[in-house]
């Protein structure tokens, strides 16, 4: 009966393991000089109350084999619930920060309504209030995701030097890019990164929009360091911004 | 082995609440397997590792958690590290030497598979073994002397069960082919 465990529809592999076990396992009966010596211990352990009651070791990884499908019951729901919680996790958080796709058709919409807000610079202040709209898109700030634009008004009315001093991480990247971009058409063997560029002309909203974009945003992010002309120019001369501390790492990209 | 599974685990179940008779019952069950295991693994000291493993078994039962066939793969692996010990503290004299003039001595050349196993003496099946690539030796028996599952014998050797299959398979074969007297 043991023959079927071989697995080896192999003639001579059976014929093989019965030789073993023939050989190998015992012919005559357990010897009886052995088998008490065993007894003995198992008395003596119970005596002593290992086997039971509160004397008794705790049962070890290494001692449960109770057949696995029992235990992989439990763990299924363990498992499925764990994925769904990090699912869900991480899910908000990729909408938080505004990695899952953005609906850009808002951007246009929602760029005046800031820069109506914003008192401070006259020319460049559309520029200034767009970045601000977009860390609203792609911060990771919960308060900020919100789609309404209360929030952007709150950022940048009462302190307006600091929502234009420290530009927001998502303008700051995209500026970035658009550098990338720039010196990518300066230089057409130039390294690109596909995806920061694909990045960019969804934020742009078209392929043809992102020069548009591009001026827009590099001028405005400049507007607050420099002064308003320098800013102006800056939206071309983009060599200016490795000397400037802030953006110098970003820009390496 | 079926039958045998379910007996072994009342016996076990009863063992474990007090009775002695049940102990022993398992032990008449589990033992001829692990002896013939310990006999594969460290030829004349097997009785002595066995004695030393069911010492351990017999202390430890109440830590044990399953039913018959667990209880085989329980009380193998306990024997299996007992066996280890064992070899760890005379591998100054490796256990393949024992039994290489016995592989050297087999019959060159039979008909018949069968009138080759008829023949053979446990010193020869253990220089053959002992010939083996000891996973090889060691699936080949926890799966054919101690009679355990694919998945337990894979736990007891803390491999894939597809890796202790295949090493099992491929002992087999060759052990096969030596006792046919081929050239492997």
């Amino acid at each position: 009966m043991r023959r079927g465990r071989a697995r080896d529809d192999d003639h001579e592999s059976d014929a093989a393991a019965e030789a073993l076990r023939a050989a190998l396992r015992p012919n005559q009966s357990v010897s009886e000089n052995e088998a008490q010596h065993a007894v003995a211990a198992f008395r003596a352990a119970r005596d002593a109350g290992l086997h039971a009651g509160s004397g008794a070791p705790r049962t070890r990884r290494r001692d449960d084999w109770r057949p696995a499908t029992g235990r992989r019951i439990g763990l299924w729901p363990k498992a499925a619930l764990i994925a769904l919680v990090s699912g869900m996790t991480l899910g908000s958080v990729a909408i938080a920060t505004g990695k899952l796709p953005n609906p850009l058709p808002d951007l246009p919409e929602r760029r005046p309504e800031p820069g109506v807000s914003t008192p401070v610079s006259t020319s460049p202040e559309d520029v200034t209030a767009f970045p601000s709209s977009e860390e609203d898109n792609a911060s990771a700030s919960p308060s900020q995701s919100a789609p309404s634009t209360a929030p952007v008004r709150e950022t940048s009315v009462p302190g307006p030097t600091e929502s234009e001093q420290v530009p927001p991480g998502a303008a700051k990247s995209h500026e970035a890019l658009c550098r990338a971009y720039e010196q990518r058409t300066g230089h057409a063997g130039g390294a690109s990164d596909a995806t920061a560029l694909r990045r960019l002309v969804e934020a742009a909203g078209g392929k043809e929009a992102v020069p548009g974009y591009c001026e827009k945003l590099t001028g405005g992010s400049k507007a607050p360091d420099k002064t308003v002309p320098e800013a102006r120019a800056g939206g071309q001369d983009h060599r200016r911004n490795p000397s400037e501390g802030k953006e110098a790492p970003a820009d390496r990209r | 082995m079926k039958a045998h599974d379910v007996a072994l685990g009342r016996a076990v179940e009863r063992a474990q609440a007090g009775e002695e008779a049940a102990f022993a019952e398992a032990y008449r069950i589990v033992h001829p397997g692990l002896l013939g295991y310990l006999r594969g693994m460290v030829g004349q000291d097997a009785e002595d590792v066995a004695s030393d493993a069911w010492l351990e078994i017999a202390r430890d039962l109440g830590r044990f958690r399953g039913d018959g066939a667990g209880f085989r793969g329980w009380t193998a692996t306990i024997a299996r590290h007992r066996a280890l010990d064992h070899l760890r503290r005379v591998r100054s004299r490796p256990r393949h030497d024992l039994f290489d003039q016995d592989v050297l001595e087999l019959p060159a050349q039979r008909d018949t598979a069968g009138e080759a196993m008829e023949t053979l003496s446990t010193g020869r099946v253990l220089g053959l073994v002992a010939g083996l690539p000891r996973e090889q030796a060691e699936a080949v028996l926890l799966r054919v002397v101690v009679g355990l599952d694919g998945p337990t014998a894979a736990r007891v050797l803390g491999k894939r069960p597809g890796a202790v299959r295949s090493a099992a398979h491929r002992g087999l074969k060759r052990l096969a082919n030596q006792l046919r007297g081929g050239d492997r």
